[in-house]
Parts: C-alpha cells; sequence; structure tokens
C-alpha cells in the first residue's frame, strides 16, 4: 500500500524549512520531494531516529537533508512496519514487564538496603588495613577532649582496678587472638553528657565516670564493656564509616538526575537508614555481651540491670525509627530472653 | 505523481509563513503514564548490569524530555551516545569512590579535596554546559556555549568568595572596630554590624547571581547565533529584598500563632510549672518534652514548606527576569510567563505524589514539571526568519558533564 504523508525538509546543518512531501512505498522505498531535495532513498540508506514512546521519528538522508513529518503517527506507524523493531521500545510498553519491574525494584532496593549495604560494608571493613584503622582512631582520640571528655576524677586505685577488671574480661574471651586485631583499651574519662560507654575505631573504648558511678557494681559495668567489646570485634565503627560512604555515593548518584525535592527526600532516606544500621549494630553488640555473659554466669542480668538504670536516668522518649539505639525496653526483652533460650 | 508535482508547487513559501503569528510557545507532549514504563524499565535494567545501563537510560530519558518538546512544528534532539555518557560516568564513580574513602579516612585530606572540588568546579561547569549545549539540536542546528574559562572562573570562584568575605568579615570588622575606637560604642557597632550583614547579603546574592546569569545567557549560541542578555543587579536585589521579606513576615506570623496556639492549650502553664519546679517533677518534664518534640516538628515542617515558597519566589522572579532579557542574534525575544501560584502548585503536587508512591511518582513528577516549563516559556519574533547556521565544533566527552552531575555541581539556570 502506497501512503503520502507531508511534512517538511531541514536542510543539512540549517534551521530552514522547506514544505515536502514523502511517498512511503510498500517495499520500503520512500520519495520525497522538496524544493532543496527530491528524488528516491531505499530506507536502509537512512537514519532514523530511535523509537521512544510516541515520539516523533525523523528521517535523516545520507546528504544530512533530515524528513520531519506533520502527521507523526502515520510516518511512525509505517516505520514501525518497514524498519528493524527496537526490542527496547517494546519493553517500555509491555504492561506485564513494567509490573514485574516495579516488583524487582521494589524488592532489589529494599534487599540492598537491608542485606546488601550492611554486608558490603562489613566485607569492606575487613579488608581496611590496621593501619588505616588506627589512624581513623588515632584521630578520633584527638578530638576527645572537645567533645567535651577530660580527666577522669576517679582516683588512681579506681582506675587501676577497672584496668584490671577491663584485662580479665578480654582474658577471658575464647580466641579473643582472632577476635580482635589489636588488643583492645580501655580509657577512662569525665564527660559533661553524664554516664557513657562507647568504642572507636583502632580498639579504643571510652567509659565515663558518670557511667561508673551509675553502675551498682562492677559485674554490671564488666557487662558494658563487652557490649562495647562487642562492637569492636564486629568492626562496627569502621563498618559504620564504609556505610555512610556508600549511602553517600548512592544518594550523589541518584540525586544527580532529579529535583530539588528528591534531594530533600533523599537526604532523610539516607539519615533513617543510617539510623537503622546502627539500631542492627546496638543488637549485634547486646547478643555479643549476652552469649559471653551467658556462658559465664549463665544469665545477662547484670546488663539487663544496667541497662534499667540507664533507662532511669534517661527520660527523653526519641521515637524508635529516630534513634542511634534501639528501645531499652526491647533490647532488655532480648536479653532476657537470651538466657531463657540457651 | 500528480500528488509530488502539486506539492513542490507550492514549496516556495516557508511553512512558518502560513501562521504569521509572532508568538510561538513551547509545548510539551509526554505522558506520565508513557514515561513511567520507560523510567521503571531503565531501573530494571540498570540494576540488572549493575549500573552499565544507566548510561543508555539516560540518553533515553534525556531524548524522551527533548523529542517530545515542540517549538514552532518541530521537536529538540538530544544527540549523546550512550558510550560517551558510559566513559564519563565510569570515570566518575571511580573519582567519586575515591573521594569518599579518602575523605573517611584522614579528615585533613578531606578539606585538600574540598579545596581542589572548588577550584574545578568553574573549569567543570563550563565543560558541562559545552557538552548540553552541543548536544541539543533544534532543527537541524546545534547549541553550543562559549564562554570562557576566564569568565567562569570570575563569576563562579571569585566574586562567590568575596562575596563570603563581605558578608562574614564585613560585619565582625565594623564590631570589632567600634570596639576599638571606645567600649561604650559597641552597641551602635553590633546594630550596624547587623544593618550591614543584612544589606551586604541582599547586595551580594544580586552581584553574584546577576553575574552567573549574564555570563550563563551570554555564552550561549544557537549554531553561530549568540543569545544576549543585559542583566541588571538591581532587578535582583529587588526580589532578594521582597523574598527576605516574606520570609520575615512569614516568621512573625508564625510566632504569633504559636504563641496564641501554646496559650490556648495552656502550654505555657506547663512550661511555667516547669521552671519553677526547676525540672524535678517527672510529669511536668514528660509534658514538656513531649510538647517540645512536637515543638520541634511542626517547626521542621514549617521550615521545610517555607523554603520551598521562598525558593520558588525566586526561582519565578529570577526566572521570567532572566528569560524577559533574553534575545538570540536580536531577531528573537525569549519570553518567560511563570506564576507564584501556578509553579507553587505544582511544586506542592509533585513532591505529595512523590512521598504518597514512595518514590515511584518521579516520573509522573518529572512529566508534569517538563509540560508546566514549557506552557510558561514562549519565544517572540518569526522563527522561519532565523536562518541559522550550525557550528562545526567537535562535542568532546562526556567526562565533565557525569563528574559534575556526580558531584552535584548544578549552575542551573533555566
Amino acid at each position: 500500500m502506497i501512503e503520502q504523508i507531508d511534512g517538511h525538509i531541514l536542510a543539512p546543518k540549517n534551521a530552514t524549512k522547506y514544505p515536502a512531501s514523502m511517498v512511503l512505498g510498500a517495499n520500503g522505498m520512500l520519495t520525497v520531494s522538496s524544493e532543496p531535495f527530491s528524488g528516491q532513498h531505499q530506507l536502509e540508506t537512512t537514519e532514523i531516529s530511535a523509537a521512544l514512546g510516541n515520539t516523533p521519528r525523523n528521517i535523516t538522508f545520507n546528504n544530512g537533508h533530515v524528513f520531519v513529518a506533520s502527521q507523526s503517527q502515520h510516518l511512525n506507524q509505517w516505520l514501525t512496519k518497514h524498519s528493524k523493531p527496537s526490542v527496547i521500545n517494546k519493553l517500555e510498553q509491555h504492561l506485564g514487564l513494567i509490573v514485574v519491574a516495579c516488583i524487582v525494584t521494589v524488592i532489589v532496593t529494599y534487599s540492598t538496603i537491608v542485606y546488601g549495604v550492611p554486608a558490603a560494608s562489613k566485607l569492606i571493613a575487613n579488608m581496611v588495613p590496621h593501619s588505616v584503622e588506627k589512624q581513623v582512631g588515632d584521630y578520633s582520640l584527638s578530638l576527645v577532649e572537645e567533645m567535651g571528655f577530660s580527666e577522669s576524677s576517679l582516683t588512681s586505685d579506681r582506675q587501676a582496678e577497672l584496668q584490671l577488671l577491663f584485662s580479665d574480661t578480654v582474658n577471658k574471651l575464647p580466641q579473643q587472638a582472632e577476635l580482635f586485631s589489636q588488643p583492645p583499651q580501655l580509657l577512662i574519662f569525665s564527660s559533661k553528657e553524664g554516664a557513657n560507654a562507647f568504642a572507636m575505631a583502632g580498639g579504643h573504648i571510652i567509659l565515663t565516670d558518670e557511667m561508673i558511678e551509675l553502675a551498682d557494681n562492677d559485674s554490671q559495668l564488666q557487662a558494658v564493656l563487652l557490649h562495647e567489646l562487642g562492637h569492636i570485634r564486629h568492626r562496627h565503627i569502621m563498618t559504620s564509616i564504609v556505610q555512610s560512604s556508600i549511602l553517600s555515593i548512592a544518594a550523589a548518584m541518584i540525586v544527580g538526575e532529579a529535583s530539588g525535592i528528591a534531594d530533600t527526600l533523599m537526604s532523610v532516606t539516607v539519615l533513617g537508614t543510617s539510623l537503622s544500621y546502627s539500631r542492627h549494630h546496638e543488637h549485634e553488640a547486646d547478643n555479643f555481651a549476652a552469649e559471653h555473659l551467658h556462658n559465664w554466669y549463665q544469665n545477662t542480668d547484670s546488663l539487663v540491670s544496667l541497662y534499667k538504670l540507664l533507662q532511669s536516668k534517661h527520660q527523653i522518649d526519641i521515637p524508635d525509627w529516630a534513634s542511634t539505639h534501639p528501645n531499652l525496653e526491647d533490647r532488655m526483652a532480648e536479653l532476657k530472653k537470651y538466657s531463657q533460650n540457651q | 505523481m500528480s500528488n509530488l508535482d502539486s506539492a513542490q508547487g507550492t514549496s516556495a513559501t516557508s511553512v512558518n509563513a502560513i501562521t504569521p503569528s509572532t508568538k510561538t510557545s513551547f509545548k510539551f507532549h509526554g505522558i506520565g503514564g508513557e514515561f513511567f514504563g520507560i523510567w521503571i524499565v531503565n531501573m530494571l535494567l540498570t540494576m540488572v548490569t549493575f549500573g552499565i545501563y544507566s548510561a543508555w537510560a539516560k540518553v533515553r530519558t534525556h531524548c524522551y524530555f527533548y523529542s517530545n518538546t515542540e517549538l514552532g512544528g518541530d521537536r529538540f534532539e538530544y544527540l549523546a551516545t550512550p558510550m560517551q555518557i558510559l566513559i564519563g560516568r565510569i570515570i566518575a564513580v571511580v573519582l567519586l569512590i575515591g573521594w569518599a574513602i579518602l575523605n573517611a579516612i584522614n579528615p585533613i585530606i578531606a578539606i585538600a579535596l574540598a579545596v581542589i572540588l572548588m577550584f574545578a568546579t568553574p573549569f567543570l561547569a563550563v565543560r558541562n554546559m559545552r557538552f548540553d549545549a552541543r548536544m541539543t539540536r533544534f532543527r537541524n542546528v546545534r547549541f553550543n556555549f562559549e564562554g570562557s574559562y576566564a569568565g567562569a572562573y570570575l563569576q563562579l570562584l571569585v566574586k562567590p568568595l568575596l562575596a563570603y568575605l563581605i558578608v562574614i568579615a564585613g560585619p565582625m570588622a565594623i564590631a570589632a572596630g567600634s570596639k576599638f575606637l571606645s567600649d561604650e560604642l559597641i552597641g551602635v557597632g553590633v546594630v550596624v554590624a547587623v544593618l550591614f550583614f543584612f544589606a551586604a547579603m541582599v547586595f551580594c546574592y544580586a552581584w553574584v547571581s546577576a553575574g552567573i546569569a549574564q555570563y550563563m545567557v551570554n555564552g550561549y549560541r544557537y549554531g553561530t547565533k549568540a543569545f544576549q542578555a543585559e542583566l541588571n543587579i538591581r532587578e535582583y536585589m529587588k526580589i532578594a529584598l521582597k523574598a527576605m521579606a516574606l520570609f520575615m513576615g512569614a516568621m512573625v506570623a508564625s510566632t504569633l500563632i504559636a504563641f496564641a496556639f501554646g496559650f490556648m492549650f495552656g502550654v505555657m502553664d506547663s512550661i511555667v510549672e516547669l521552671i519553677k519546679n526547676g525540672f524535678k517533677g517527672s510529669d511536668a518534664m514528660q509534658d514538656g518534652q513531649a510538647m517540645g518534640y512536637m515543638m520541634l516538628i511542626v517547626s521542621y515542617f514549617f521550615m521545610l514548606a517555607l523554603s520551598m515558597v521562598i525558593a520558588a519566589y525566586v526561582k519565578v522572579c529570577t526566572r521570567n527576569y532572566m528569560f524577559n532579557e533574553t534575545k538570540l542574534d536580536g531577531e528573537l525575544q525569549m519570553r518567560s510567563n511563570m506564576a507564584l501560584g501556578s509553579f507553587l502548585a505544582l511544586v506542592v503536587t509533585n513532591f505529595l505524589l512523590v512521598i504518597v508512591t514512595f518514590g515511584f511518582g518521579i516520573a509522573w513528577a518529572e512529566v508534569r514539571s517538563a509540560k508546566y516549563m514549557a506552557s510558561v516559556t514562549e519565544v517572540e519574533g518569526d522563527l522561519s526568519l532565523v536562518h541559522a547556521h550550525d557550528h562545526n565544533e567537535q562535542s568532546d566527552a562526556a567526562i565533565a558533564d557525569e563528574v559534575a552531575g556526580a558531584f552535584d555541581i548544578n549552575i542551573g539556570i533555566v
């Protein structure tokens, strides 16, 4: 069937339009007629713009003249029939594939965030050379005073006692050489922020005077130290650094293409995700402590009772999803469950 | 063949002469549902190929938006090839990963990198604009960007740095100077310093923005024809002052409303109680904290909304002003008719659309934005009389384009 369509011709590298018409032959022969350019051309010798949704497709002849149809659907239909089919264009309009793509996108996004990024981060963190980790640790240690920590006001006897408790605890751990790349160290500081204990890269654990005063007995402090040793054992600090790097790279790659709205949403998502990773680390550290407490004392009461003390001290009710630490109630319940299940 | 002959007979007149209208509006023909198919398949293939397909995805997305943008019966074309994008993208990703690692490990290196990036920004911006312009074609004629590197360094680095210096160091110098003269003058000095701060902010914003916009508009070419604009700092100052007044007004109004609500619900009582009990009564403390959180959340969303309004206002004013001052080779006049109400409605509905659909609505949001932007943009003058010829510049690789994208260097004026 022979069709004729109207349109215009654009001369090579020139914005001037010339009215034109083109006869679309059944055998893929194009017959163009216009003021600057006429003749017969086989479709294969021309360049057709890619099929993409309903966008009009133009034909560029080998001397650079371009034919633009006034009724683009007409030309598009004819081109679909006579040119090589575009697989990708078909896929983009295939309802079944679109549904599958939606489901796959949700599943892949979810599992990447929940499993992929943490697993990859752990893998990378374990590949970080010890010297680098030590450097990171030394640097954060050098900032400790600026963060509101000052020299401990405890007597040197009491400090020596706690150091002994710490080294006993570390030595009691089975296969400790495999657990820690460097021997962990305990540092005691006084803090404006109150009772606190945390681990840093390079194996330093910081315990505040206020935490030591809060604890009823040294077995509670041992439990806290075990929790922090759990963070070091799992290389949580390096892992967090890698995780936040991955998230920020991913955010940069995604947002690079989108609008300001996406920027805002992305930063909220990144924050929420890093908080959930942090909560997961706390669970891992709790489990580490629970495992050893249970091995040594057949219960996890010391850690539970310390969490109870902390809970009575901290009244602030931050919603779970907005917190770096999981809900203390949940953590205590899990610790109790741990000793019951064993 | 008789059909052909008759067609040839009329070909002496140009097509545009049939419609003598001197105003031509941009039209966007894209459809949300159609673009969603393209978008989601892009996502799927990008995931399946571990990111490789993203280069093809970028080209298809750009092509979709360009080919659906019509002006005077012709569509725009995006010419970049996936391979060009892929090479640029691989280099950008490698740089970004290296950047992230160095940043995390050593803060001193991180600062050095930030300085390097700052000095590279104008260069990247020029290359980025040039690449994007050369990849854009309309009626067989490509755009181009010929702004100089020197101009870019002046407008994008030297002037912004000077502006920061004036805004920050100026007030400090005034306050310190008044204290140096006499201790009693310190009060006057602080007031003058604050006034200077606001005045300097308005002026510097206008000075920098006008400079950047003028540099960019005058750097663009359609074929060999140049775009021209004379942009006035005073107009940008007016916009900044109005935006600031809008912000201040909203803050004062919201504070008054917050107080009114506070009294209504007796929040003040619990705060008074809190102060009296010296933070000991745990009930009052709980109440106060709950209220504090409520206030924090409410004020966060209020600030988010307010910043959206202000950003929209500034965008509407600057785009309209800039377009309405822009001419192509003295033949065509650009027009932008954005209105705050309609633009804000677009931004807010898009925002909600994206949130409600957990991000899947981005495809519709982008199509809606493109439709709106096209509908408020016009060209005055007879398009058929513009005898533009393509330049013969080669298109360079997409490296700078991708690096600029990855490091979020966005110096958009449109």
